[in-house]
């Protein structure tokens, strides 16, 4: 995916033949238009290259904010960029609607968490999901998960035959409206469905992302 | 208080004698492991170090093990140069931090201007914070490195990661008086821990040192500099003489000296270090 010339020089950013507040509801629509237009979260640089030198992007985000209120979609910051998002409270009606969203209902369900499941224990191996699952997790999920480029390699494993790991990408964040991996869902809910069985996990023995615990790490500087 | 224990600790941090990279390199792991944990990563120190040491050349060594790469470049003189920062903090990490230029000019700027040197490290937190408020991890980098821009030391050490938490940030945007005290708190307890390292690293070297020149293996020399250097060695990566085999044998004579330990526990892929 390689980033598309940019030729903001071609682009009148400054706007300097229109009055202050003219000027500054251009570049909140030139701002809100690129955003929308994005297949992917928009970063500060990007919008700063289609407004004057002095705009306050963060001032404009808030004013875009301001009017979408009331409206059943949002700007949020997502993976180091702006996004349009349906709001929260619409997302039963629109599942239920059954219309068509983007990527992460491409994956089949059982794709979808395995790629819970690397979220949570990565690095992890196939090995590894195999036993977290209690069944073969085949080649061909992970490298679906690959193609939607939400899953990449991570370091080898030190076990016998040193496999790759898998890792997820800034890709799997955005797509599901995490910022960080301390936004993935609590473990819990993915247990209460019936999807991951915490036996399992334990006899794989991996610590879960997310699980804040201090201390316990091997004290290096001990005699 | 974090005057008392950065006093102690600057005269080993203007240290360049060995193990100054070996001690800057293990609590640039210690200080990586802790972000890594603040980012919700579940790798710990093992982990990391594994991703670092088992790599073999062109391998990515994963989200976390960048991580570690870039805490590694806080700990070299490259990392005293603001207009440096963004190569140095980036390229271990492998991608572009876009639009951070704004930041890091205004935290080089700052550095002269705050009144001692954990108030312009506690400074550079609170800009990072409030530019952007999703870049925890650089403006702890930041602040280390201007730390020790402010200390005229010969390069930063990683020390702060190890004694924040998130809540301890978002104080950094909102209220700065009270992130001041919370930092020089943060400082003073980092400078004792890492003051005591240096300890039991220069003494550990020193027991290596006693023994080296027993040694008869034709690669003990560089084994024994790069022991003196390196946070943990693989047996067969020291150099590039040495195979896998003979690397051990030499690796578990050590460790049968009481002058190396084998940090990982396993009976494969093991790691020795001082």
């Amino acid at each position: 995916m390689a980033g598309r010339v940019r030729h903001t020089w071609l682009i009148d950013r400054d706007l300097t033949d229109l009055p202050p507040d003219a000027r500054w509801r251009e570049w909140m629509a030139r701002v809100e238009a690129v955003i929308f237009a994005s297949s992917k979260p928009v970063p500060r640089a990007v919008l700063a290259g289609v407004v004057g030198q002095d705009c306050n992007i963060d001032l404009i985000i808030d004013d875009i904010r301001q009017e979408l209120q009331g409206r059943p979609y949002e700007l949020v910051s997502v993976a180091g960029g702006w996004q349009h998002r349906t709001r929260p409270a619409y997302a039963e009606i629109i599942r239920a609607s059954g219309a068509p969203v983007e990527p992460p209902s491409d994956l089949s369900r059982h794709e979808a968490t395995v790629l819970m499941a690397i979220g949570y224990f990565q690095p992890v191996t196939r090995g590894e999901l195999s036993t977290i699952f209690g069944k073969e997790i085949s080649r061909d999920t992970i490298a679906a998960l690959r193609r939607a480029g939400f899953i990449a390699s991570g370091p080898r494993s030190p076990t016998p035959g040193a496999p790759y790991t898998y890792v997820t990408t800034p890709d799997f964040l955005s797509a599901f409206g995490f910022d960080t991996l301390r936004d993935l869902p609590d473990i819990e809910m993915l247990e209460d469905a019936g999807l991951l069985s915490r036996a399992r996990m334990d006899e794989a023995d991996l610590p879960i992302a997310g699980d804040q615990e201090d201390g316990g790490e091997a004290d290096l500087s001990a005699g | 208080m974090a005057g008392a224990a950065l006093s102690a600790l600057h005269s080993v941090a203007l240290d360049e004698r060995p193990p100054w990279q070996l001690w800057r390199r293990r609590l640039a792991l210690t200080n990586a492991a802790a972000v890594v944990r603040l980012q919700g990563r579940r790798e710990r120190e093992a982990e990391l170090r594994d991703a670092w040491c088992l790599r073999r050349p062109g391998d990515d060594p994963g989200p976390a093990g960048r991580l570690l790469g870039a805490w590694r470049a806080l700990g070299t003189r490259a990392a005293l140069v603001p207009g440096q920062w963004s190569a140095t903090y980036s390229r271990p990490l492998e991608q572009p931090q876009e639009g951070f230029g704004a930041l890091f000019e205004e935290v080089g700027r700052s550095i002269r201007e705050a009144e001692n040197p954990v108030a312009a490290a506690a400074g550079a937190v609170t800009i990072a914070m409030r530019q952007k408020p999703e870049a925890e991890s650089l403006a702890l980098w930041l602040a280390d490195a201007v730390l020790a821009i402010r200390l005229k030391w010969p390069a930063p050490v990683p020390l702060i990661a190890t004694q924040v938490r998130r809540s301890d940030l978002r104080t950094a945007a909102s209220d700065g008086g009270e992130w001041l005290r919370i930092c020089a708190a943060a400082y003073a307890r980092a400078g004792a821990e890492a003051f005591d390292l240096h300890t039991d690293l220069v003494r550990r070297a020193g027991k290596l040192a006693a023994v080296a020149p027993k040694l008869r293996a034709k690669e003990a020399l560089g084994l024994v500099s790069a022991l003196l250097s390196e946070d943990a060695l693989a047996a067969g990566s020291a150099t590039g003489k040495t195979t896998a085999r003979s690397g051990r044998r030499f690796f578990d004579r050590l460790v049968s000296l009481g002058v190396v330990r084998e940090l990982t526990g396993r009976p494969a892929f093991r790691l020795y270090g001082l």
